[in-house]
């Protein structure tokens, strides 16, 4: 401790030491501030696109059709995801932590707040189409992954059990439209009393799943207890105007 | 020692043409120690003593102490310009002080005990160990103050040895204040507990 004030100077003026320049610190707090934002951003993303495959899934349906495999697979996917949505935000609480202020506020209202940001975009995100069109890249990039989707798709190839699915090929009228299924087999759906939809509105190409029965006397007669279309479909297809016009043409 | 460094500061007043460095608050001396170098020696002469005592109650050893000081300052130094005007500089400072305390112990894995030296220099301000000082004997506190966690230590420290506020803590530990608050309210309990356990040992 002798002398410690002269022996400092004295180091600092023979071995030339300077102080950091503020920019440095500047870049390093904005560093901080830009990776805690971009990793909110992914959380978002990513509750998104966890909604988007649970909702996808129809879990009250498929567990009554899917084998052990299946449906463990059908878990497994979204539980991923619900990962990487964690990852994410522990990397972006991690990085607010590290910025120069980012010890002041209360940590729990930090996670709430931005836990409640992150749903607010996340489901923003969700009806914009963009989980949908995530969705539609990991299939076209992972073969697994299409033919995942596709199996799903298939179990709800089971009339008799009164699971349909396919797509829309002419509407007749507000109540009956025709379709085909996965094996083109062509069926007239009626859905007078089913549970549809908000919003719903049958038009040529759309894909939907139908919980119903086979009438009886006419084989190929589908009557739907309830619609279910698939998640985002509208945003897969066609926008708002161009449906609106293609069903004013039929 | 306090010669030395009076003589080296009388030197740095004539220098400076009689300016009155000591009446300078600390964050006028950052600013004038970023054009001239000289005025750190100042900031450390403010310091040295309250930092080594710092660095020793949190159970830094003597010969470390003075080594990590060294360490210490050269690093407020090219910090500089990273001082927050916002903040207290003496809560940046300690700040400094208690990380290099902190990577001290991660890389020695244990703390020394403490010794009733701690007992130096302690502030005269409200004082959770006045009323135990006057009762009991120091080694006793100093035993308890040695068989508490660091995070728990380190918090009664601050507050009650270094005067600091629940504000200048949180800006030391750089934890929220409600956490601060907290932790010093399980500190004191914590401490009341092992004092009474150490009492009793004591006494058998």
């Amino acid at each position: 401790m002798k002398n410690l004030s002269e022996k400092i100077v004295e180091k600092i003026k023979n071995e030339k030491i300077i102080p950091k320049a503020k920019w440095k610190f500047v870049l390093k707090n904005s560093f901080y501030w830009i990776l805690a934002i971009v990793f909110l951003v992914f959380v978002s993303l990513s509750v998104s696109y966890f909604s988007f495959l649970i909702k996808k899934s129809d879990f009250d349906v498929s567990f009554k059709l899917c084998d052990y495999f299946f449906c463990s697979l059908m878990i497994l996917i979204p539980l991923f995801w619900l990962c990487v949505l964690f990852a994410f935000a522990v990397f972006s609480f991690i990085n607010y932590r590290l910025t120069e202020k980012g010890y002041k506020l209360n940590q729990f209202l930090v996670l709430g707040g931005s836990g409640l940001l992150a749903l607010i975009i996340g489901f923003v995100v969700l009806y914009s189409g963009f989980s949908n069109w995530m969705d539609l890249q990991i299939e076209n990039s992972i073969p697994a992954y299409k033919e995942f989707n596709l199996k799903q798709k298939m179990l709800w190839m089971n009339p008799e059990r009164g699971f349909l699915v396919g797509k829309v090929v002419l509407v007749n009228d507000d109540f009956h439209f025709e379709m085909k299924d996965l094996n083109n087999k062509k069926w007239l759906v009626d859905y007078r009393n089913a549970k549809v939809p908000r919003n719903f509105m049958a038009f040529p190409n759309l894909e939907v799943k139908i919980l119903g029965k086979v009438v009886v006397s006419h084989e190929n007669r589908f009557n739907a207890f309830e619609i279910r279309q698939f998640a985002c479909d509208h945003c897969r297809q066609k926008n708002f105007f161009e449906r609106k016009m293609m069903n004013n043409a039929y | 020692m306090k010669e030395n460094a009076k003589i080296f500061r009388i030197i740095l007043v004539n220098k400076k043409n009689f300016l009155k460095i000591q009446n300078l608050t600390d964050e006028e001396l950052v600013e004038k120690s970023l054009i001239d170098s000289d005025f750190f020696a100042e900031i450390v002469y403010r310091y040295e003593k309250k930092l080594f005592f710092y660095l020793k109650r949190l159970g830094v050893c003597e010969k470390d102490a003075e080594e990590l000081l060294q360490e210490i300052f050269l690093k407020v130094y090219k910090s500089l310009n990273g001082f927050d005007l916002k903040l207290k500089f003496s809560s940046w400072i300690y700040r400094i002080a208690h990380n290099f305390a902190v990577s001290s112990f991660r890389k020695n894995k244990e703390t020394v005990a403490l010794d009733e030296g701690i007992f130096l220099e302690i502030s005269d301000k409200e004082d959770l160990f006045d009323e135990v000082e006057k009762t009991f004997e120091k080694e006793l506190v100093v035993r308890v103050l040695t068989k508490m966690s660091l995070k728990y230590r380190e918090v009664l420290l601050l507050r009650f040895f270094e005067d600091k506020d629940y504000e200048e803590i949180s800006d030391v530990l750089k934890k929220p204040i409600g956490t601060v608050s907290v932790l010093i309210k399980r500190a004191k309990e914590k401490f009341k507990y092992l004092y009474k356990e150490e009492k009793t040992n004591f006494n058998i």
